[in-house]
């Protein structure tokens, strides 16, 4: 298919794994963060880091919007499910996430409806087939996710749908990424920037960090080729003292974004004064919630919910995970306590955790052999 | 993970789900249906989905989307669009 074979194409790929050896330079180290649970799981499924000299190491981010969901909001999303009457949906990975007294799947378990599904759009068909049960839609994921929600809100209010509402825990990728900046145990050479969240918000959202942090920052697409195109690009920037935002995913991304699914955000949320992110704790406009324009719409509004705070597992490490401060290996309870079965910290539960990649791509018993 | 336009309850794969992270799906525009503002997309396996167009009309049949959550967020049309 078109934008897909040639992108996975081994000849091609071989020929951007030499170019990126005679990128480095003998004896540095160089770390590049891939903000994106995309591109972690893409570089596993692929093998990409094995094409790499040993010297380039990658670091995966807070970009999977499943691992940074805290367990309080997960308690609010059951304490919703649990309320009669209620059919709650939500993504397929999001059931699995735990709370602090189990999960969404426990809560269905226990009897309460609780649905996936593949869309918003799904959530709303469900709430015209049941107009007699409240439907409520538990909301996740980056600026790549938040226009289905909100063209999801718009259409249920052109079409009159009033038992249909939304639990938004939509996040924003720049306040997080800042953060990151900010840390002091992180030292990083460069990031590979997320493009689909790209697509809709542009590239010029991330020109912050070659201008106030010396970071180069190249938009990357999904496929092998693309992510060792753009680790190719990072490097040659910092051999040739550069420092600025490539965009490497031209064939999608508008350095400008999408400007109708900005508009419709801007119509349907607003920031947050903060929000808590798994690991990395409360972090400043860096969540959405319904605008006072869809106040009516909003779940936590419609319904009581606890709205209480859970400390993460003492025995999980997601946040360092997250922050790239350690491998997933490097937690105490990767792969024994803690299992994609039996999750324990969020970074095991989505394809997209790095923790989850790690597992089910094999790198426990490589890294552990490399210990 | 593809969701059949007829099936209400679609399943993720085994190892991958595109609405938990920064995902999109290449789509073939089958149909087009402007008054509802939605159109019937196969991707590579040829499993049809609903896709919601308001972000990159207008659409015809033949047209290439890029696809995620159930709405397309670029269109896919050869040209390189970034600066």
């Amino acid at each position: 298919m078109k934008f897909v074979d040639e992108f996975r194409d081994p000849g091609l790929g071989r020929a951007v794994a030499t170019e990126i050896v005679s990128l480095v330079e003998p004896g540095r180290h160089y770390k590049v963060m891939e903000v994106c649970g995309g591109h972690t799981h893409s570089i596993y499924k692929y093998g990409v880091d094995d094409l790499l000299p040993s010297n380039v190491e990658l670091v995966h981010g807070p970009g999977c919007p499943v691992c940074v969901i805290p367990m309080g909001r997960v308690d609010d999303g059951i304490a919703l499910a649990h309320e009669p009457g209620v059919i709650f949906t939500c993504f397929g990975d999001m059931m699995r996430v735990p709370g602090s007294r189990g999960t969404l799947l426990d809560a269905k378990a226990a009897g309460a409806d609780v649905r996936m599904v593949y869309s918003p759009l799904d959530a709303l068909r469900i709430a015209k087939q049941h107009p007699q049960r409240e439907v409520v839609f538990f909301a996740i994921g980056f600026e790549t996710t938040a226009p289905s929600t909100a063209l999801t809100l718009k259409r249920a209010r052109i079409e009159g749908v009033e038992n249909f509402s939304c639990m938004c825990s939509h996040v924003t990728i720049v306040p997080p990424l800042r953060a990151l900046l900010e840390s002091p145990d992180l030292r990083l050479d460069g990031f590979i920037g997320p493009g689909h969240v790209a697509t809709v918000v542009g590239a010029r959202p991330f020109e912050f960090i070659p201008a106030d942090y010396g970071k180069p920052l190249v938009v990357a697409g999904f496929e092998p080729l693309d992510i060792l195109q753009s680790i190719a690009m990072i490097l040659r920037q910092l051999v040739e003292g550069r420092c600025e935002v490539e965009n490497q995913y031209k064939r999608v991304v508008p350095y400008e974004g999408n400007l109708r699914a900005l508009e419709v955000m801007s119509e349907v949320f607003e920031l947050r004064p903060h929000f808590e992110w798994r690991g990395l704790g409360f972090i400043s406009h860096s969540g959405l919630k319904l605008s006072a324009a869809y106040a009516d719409m909003d779940a936590e509004l419609r319904f009581s919910v606890p709205g209480v705070r859970v400390a993460d597992p003492k025995a999980c490490q997601c946040g360092e995970v997250l922050k790239g401060v350690i491998k997933p290996w490097e937690c105490k309870v990767f792969g024994t306590a803690c299992t994609p079965e039996r999750p324990i910290g969020t970074c095991m539960v989505s394809s997209e955790g790095a923790c989850a990649a790690y597992y089910n791509f094999g790198r426990f018993a490589r890294d552990r052999e490399v210990v | 993970m593809t969701a059949d336009a007829a099936s209400p309850d679609p399943i993720c794969g085994s190892d991958h789900c595109i609405t938990c992270g920064d995902d999109g799906v290449p789509m073939l525009v089958v149909e087009v249906d402007r008054e509802r503002g939605l159109a019937i997309c196969a991707d590579q396996t040829g499993a049809l989905t609903s896709v919601e167009t308001a972000l990159v009309e207008p659409v015809a049949a033949g047209d290439e989307l890029l696809v995620h959550a159930a709405v397309a967020i670029a269109a896919l049309d050869g040209a390189e669009v970034g600066a």
